[in-house]
């Protein structure tokens, strides 16, 4: 029983910094969403599809463009378009900052693709 | 040509309406459904890309080639030659050919060549590569992936030809004029001449063809009889350098 | 059986301490490294290998000393050997971790290393190194710690480690075979490109890992109170011995066929490593001929040494043969091996290498960790044996 009084703050101490991803944005002001761009009723794929399977969309075009220079996706509705993530999803979510960032930097993913590639705010001011 | 008079209404009206909205209608797809005018091809496996290089014609001083390749392929130029990253560059012959080049040749022996990857048939870099980030394409190309590259360097060892180069550090501060239709590459990947793989998939000429004011570069399908680059290979000598290593370059130097 | 470990007197500790700040030093040049990129060191585009891969295909190398004595104890039931198996285990143990970390230091995207299980290519000898060096450590990490705890409860060892000892020996000969083979079959580098690469890689192992667990023994029974007997150290020495003469031998047959054959090739890197080569503007480019000589020089004194039995017999005379035998071997098979294998480069020009500080700070902090794991290891194993006697 003596060691309790160590073993108890110690266990506390533990679950605290254990739970920080729950409780460390208490208070913080609610994440900003992306921003859509305007006239635009819909993208190649459906919004929920897109929210789920961007990456993994993103990830089977650059390999089918890159590795099999496989280069025209169609879509469920049967449409056609270049794989590209700058000629063809930048060109309608025409900023980085105001869509892709948006989310990424609050779940912490880093989306290394602009390392290499240049984003639309890039190119428009050049 | 004998035009039914509906016809040519007809025509004369969809030229305008063609003149007038073409524009529109092109940026309104373009805007919203972004439907591929899929002019990109894919690699064709029944071709075989090779370039001839004719260096008698090339001027002295000349190096559009390497400024056309450089700059639209955001190739950074970091000043010191432990970074250096060269994708084509002018070689001293008797570098480029070793033994081969004998001491009588005298001055001529340093004669600038053109050197870039030999896009060989049986790369020894593709061999080696643990994760298949460099691959041989179905039409000759010897490819980067520079989204799977680990850095290990592996390739460069394996080059015969030292055509290789590492992003020993962040190229964007050293590009100097970006090509923003075209990505620069991370720092820790290799990369190397490509034939320009993003325009051939369009049916171009790599740059350095196009731009050379003096034709001295062919490049064509070595697997089509009657291209050009066969044609020249027919009837003119041309060397290799190492071909006694197997690597079957796609490359040949006109003597 | 780790608390034995986490038993020491200040000593222990004050060396354990030293380690741990030469580890913290080696992170932070390497987050540096991270950051700016392999820029920071002394590679270029023509040597595009350096001090990282050099300490790869030595440390693959020492690893080696556990081999040495399993195939005496458990194939030719030479009993001496009984007392320090275990320490070659570990010290196995502590290079191929060396060795898998100095990987990662070498590559351009650390973050992508995973990739060799993702995307796997068995074409590329790389990817076989990276399954034959993972395999080697956890058989040796399982076969040391099942072996050592069977001996510290005075049971015989189960028997399902019977198999996997008998496994770790063509394992070990793997691990060198497979690293040779990394350099060894690229066209265009006329240094590596020979067949006695793989033997090559073979007997300067098994001259660097059992000099060094020679070594290690003299420190172990000078620090703790576990004596490993004067037999199996001398058995250690009498093969650091003959390996040693192999590998230099293996060396001349090298030079002949370079010099004999005259082609260019094959003797501008032996030419650039012990003599120097000129440039096209009469530059000199001889940085490394000091360091070869030496390792020559070294090679030579340390078999000269212990070659007579006489001579043998005597520890501090073994210890010194030993220590000039491993530091020939390191400087050869690291240095000279990977920095001379691309020079010149392919066509022709020569640019030298020197190591930067960071590099050489990330280095220490590799073998700190080496020295740690051996450190950790060898405390463990000398205090059970001593107890269990």
């Amino acid at each position: 029983m003596n060691s309790m009084i160590k073993v108890i703050p110690a266990l506390a101490v533990f679950l605290a910094i254990v739970t920080i991803p729950v409780w460390i944005n208490i208070g913080a002001e609610e994440m900003e969403k992306p921003e859509l761009p305007e006239g635009m009723s819909e993208c190649i794929e459906s919004r929920e599809y897109m929210r789920a399977n961007h990456m993994k969309m993103l990830d089977q075009w650059r390999d089918e463009s890159v590795r099999g220079s496989d280069h025209m996706y169609t879509n469920s509705k049967g449409q056609k378009f270049e794989k590209s993530l700058v000629k063809t999803c930048m060109n309608c979510h025409s900023s980085q900052e105001k869509f892709c960032e948006r989310c990424h930097e609050s779940v912490g993913v880093n989306n290394y693709c602009w390392d290499c590639h240049f984003t639309p705010e890039q190119m428009e001011a050049n | 040509m004998k035009f039914k008079r509906g016809q040519f209404i007809k025509l004369s009206a969809l030229t305008a309406a063609f003149a007038i909205g073409g524009k529109k209608a092109i940026s309104l797809i373009a805007g919203n459904e972004l439907l591929a005018d899929n002019h990109k091809t894919k690699a064709d496996p029944n071709k075989r890309w090779g370039m001839a290089v004719e260096m008698g014609k090339c001027k002295e001083g000349c190096e559009k080639c390497i400024d056309a390749c450089h700059t639209i392929h955001n190739v950074p130029d970091h000043g010191n030659p432990k970074d250096e990253i060269k994708w084509i560059w002018k070689e001293k012959k008797s570098k480029i050919f070793g033994e081969q080049v004998h001491p009588y040749a005298e001055k001529n022996a340093d004669k600038p060549f053109l050197y870039m990857c030999l896009h060989c048939d049986e790369p020894p870099c593709t061999r080696v590569c643990p994760v298949n980030a460099t691959f041989p394409r179905e039409d000759g190309i010897v490819m980067m992936d520079f989204h799977r590259c680990i850095g290990c360097r592996f390739c460069m060892a394996a080059c015969p030809y030292g055509v290789r180069n590492f992003n020993f550090k962040d190229p964007r501060p050293n590009i100097e004029n970006p090509n923003y239709s075209y990505p620069s590459r991370s720092m820790g990947v290799v990369e190397k001449c490509n034939f320009c793989n993003e325009r051939v998939d369009e049916g171009k000429v790599p740059a350095c063809v196009e731009v050379c004011p003096e034709k001295v570069l062919t490049f064509g399908d070595l697997n089509d009889e009657n291209s050009e680059i066969r044609q020249i290979l027919r009837t003119r000598e041309t060397i290799q350098p190492k071909t006694e290593l197997g690597t079957k370059p796609s490359v040949f130097y006109v003597v | 059986m780790i608390e034995r470990a986490l038993r020491g007197n200040k000593l222990y500790w004050g060396w354990v301490g030293l380690l741990l700040a030469a580890i913290g030093v080696g992170i932070i040049n390497y987050m540096e490294q991270l950051k700016t990129g392999l820029t920071i060191t002394g590679m270029s585009r023509d040597i595009t290998w350096g001090f990282y891969i050099a300490q790869l295909t030595f440390f693959v190398g020492v690893a080696a000393s556990a081999v040495m004595m399993v195939i005496p104890y458990y194939l030719h039931d030479y009993k001496k050997f009984g007392k320090t198996i275990i320490f070659g285990e570990f010290l196995a143990v502590a290079s191929v971790t060396m060795c898998l970390l100095f990987v990662v230091a070498d590559m351009g995207q650390p973050q992508r290393a995973l990739f060799v299980m993702f995307y796997p290519r068995p074409n590329s000898i790389l990817f076989w190194d990276f399954v034959v060096l993972n395999g080697y450590l956890f058989l040796n990490i399982i076969i040391g710690w099942v072996t050592l705890e069977a001996e510290k409860n005075q049971v015989a060892p189960p028997k399902w480690v019977k198999p996997l000892i008998y496994l770790s020996i063509p394992w070990a000969v793997s691990i060198h075979t497979v690293t040779a083979f990394l350099i060894a079959g690229l066209p265009g580098r006329h240094l590596w490109l020979t067949a006695i690469m793989a033997p090559r890689f073979l007997a300067s192992a098994f001259a660097a890992g059992p000099a060094l667990l020679i070594i290690l023994l003299m420190i172990v029974k000078k620090f703790s109170k576990f004596d490993p007997g004067k037999e199996p150290i001398q058995t250690l020495g009498k093969i650091v011995t003959y390996a040693m003469i192999t590998n230099l031998f293996f060396y001349g047959l090298e030079f002949f066929t370079a010099f004999y054959s005259n082609i260019p090739g094959h003797m501008h890197s032996l030419e650039y490593l012990f003599w120097g080569l000129h440039g096209d503007n009469g530059e000199v480019y001889n940085k490394l001929v000091p360091a070869m000589w030496t390792s020559m020089t070294l090679g030579i004194l340390g078999i000269a040494l212990i070659i007579k039995p006489s001579m043998r017999q005597k520890e501090t005379v073994l210890l010194i043969g030993a220590v000039m035998i491993f530091a020939a071997t390191w400087i050869d098979k690291g240095l000279g091996l990977i920095i001379g294998g691309f020079i010149p480069n392919p066509i022709g020009y020569v640019t030298e290498y020197t190591i930067t500080t960071p590099e050489l700070l990330i280095s220490i902090g590799i073998w700190s960790i080496g020295i740690l794991i051996v450190t950790l290891g060898f405390k463990m194993a000398a205090s059970i044996k001593k107890e269990v006697g």
